[in-house]
């Protein structure tokens, strides 16, 4: 979020090693710029998606105007074809908890919807989901959406070089829990830059002070997923879709970041201030 | 597009995949069972569930691996996830 200027000299590329033995890359200011880049063009395509979310639309129909709209802008749908994944966006409707496969499923007034979208830029990847009311919905939906969204900010908001990934995991789930919300174990956020999913690992609970700490120039995403029921999940028989096992309202909200000087930047803040639901003018 | 935790989870299941590849890289196939070899075929179809089990099944049901490899589509069918692969 600040402004960037000479801060980055002294992040020169290199890596550092995580708790778990994976090397966690340290950016210098042409990665910087270059995520800046890839992070805006996915959150131009989520802009650009918003007014097509309504009832009647297919995720099938949101998957392929998200696909040209990247295409177009000289990028690639990361998703596509990663590890398999059929599609290029993926949309996680009530239950769905996350990696959702568009398809035929129709948006049905009162449903709320997180569309995620990544795109590789020049080789850089920039990660972000949104949710999404179709139509008017319950006052459980609205509720759900803006704690996981407040949730979100207040993970990235205890970002900067000497916290860890502790403090980020425990601002969010104190605050998910206080609100007795349940925070999703079994996804995370993660590493990214010219890797898709790299280290380290961001889980969205955890202990204050414990973990690895932040350093400048490292790259990663924060995007916690919170449930109005329990936090268990499944994975249904695609390999793909994960649900809440209660059949819950679950909802997220993404961004990639890097960690500056004295802080954060956000690469995928939406440059039409669509970034927390209603979208209404 | 969230990721699944894996290397610093205390599961035996963590980082599985990449330590049968790591064995089969190094040593090659006479360093692995049948059913591991199996199983290294079968991770390219199924990007995260366990295919122990079913390498073991399949095997058990056609006998050896290269029974198992050379078999129809149709007669692998052992559970219901197999019948909507083609």
């Amino acid at each position: 979020m600040q402004d960037q200027t000479s801060t980055y000299a002294a992040a020169e590329t290199s890596n550092v090693i995580a708790s778990d033995g994976r090397h966690i890359k340290i950016h210098g200011p042409d990665a910087f710029e270059a995520m800046r880049r890839a992070g805006r063009l996915a959150a131009e395509c989520l802009d650009f998606i918003t007014p097509h979310v309504q009832p009647k639309v297919t995720t099938g129909r949101l998957d392929r105007l998200c696909h040209d709209f990247i295409v177009d802008h000289g990028a690639i749908p990361s998703p596509l074809n990663y590890r398999g994944f059929p599609k290029s966006i993926c949309t996680s409707i009530n239950h769905v908890v996350c990696h959702g496969i568009p398809g035929d499923k129709v948006l049905s007034e009162g449903d709320v919807l997180n569309i995620d979208v990544t795109v590789t830029l020049n080789g850089w990847f920039g990660d972000t989901s949104r949710m999404f009311p179709v139509g008017e919905v319950g006052v459980k939906a609205k509720n759900l959406m803006d704690v996981t969204f407040e949730a979100m900010w207040e993970g990235i908001n205890v970002v900067r070089p000497g916290a860890t990934l502790g403090d980020i995991g425990h601002a969010i789930q104190t605050f998910a829990e206080s609100r007795r919300y349940s925070v999703v174990r079994d996804f995370c956020g993660h590493g990214l830059g010219q890797i898709f999913h790299d280290a380290p690992n961001v889980m969205h609970y955890g202990n204050a002070g414990q973990g690895d700490v932040l350093r400048e120039g490292m790259f990663f995403t924060i995007e916690p997923m919170i449930n109005t029921g329990a936090f268990d999940v499944k994975i249904l028989e695609d390999g793909w879709t994960a649900v809440t096992k209660d059949r819950s309202l679950s909802a997220q909200f993404e961004h990639s970041l890097g960690v500056t000087a004295d802080g954060v930047e956000v690469f995928t803040l939406s440059p039409t201030g669509l970034d927390q639901p209603p979208y209404k003018d | 597009m969230t990721a699944k935790p894996s290397k610093d989870t205390k599961s035996d299941a963590a980082g599985h995949r990449g330590r049968l590849r790591e064995r089969f890289m190094k040593s090659g196939p006479s360093a692995l069972p049948d059913y591991e070899m199996l199983e290294l075929l079968l991770f390219q179809a199924q990007p995260r569930r366990d295919m122990k089990a079913l390498a073991k099944r399949l095997l058990k049901k056609f006998g050896s691996f290269s029974a198992t490899i050379s078999a129809e589509p149709a007669d692998c069918r052992l559970n219901r996830w197999m019948q909507h692969k083609r």
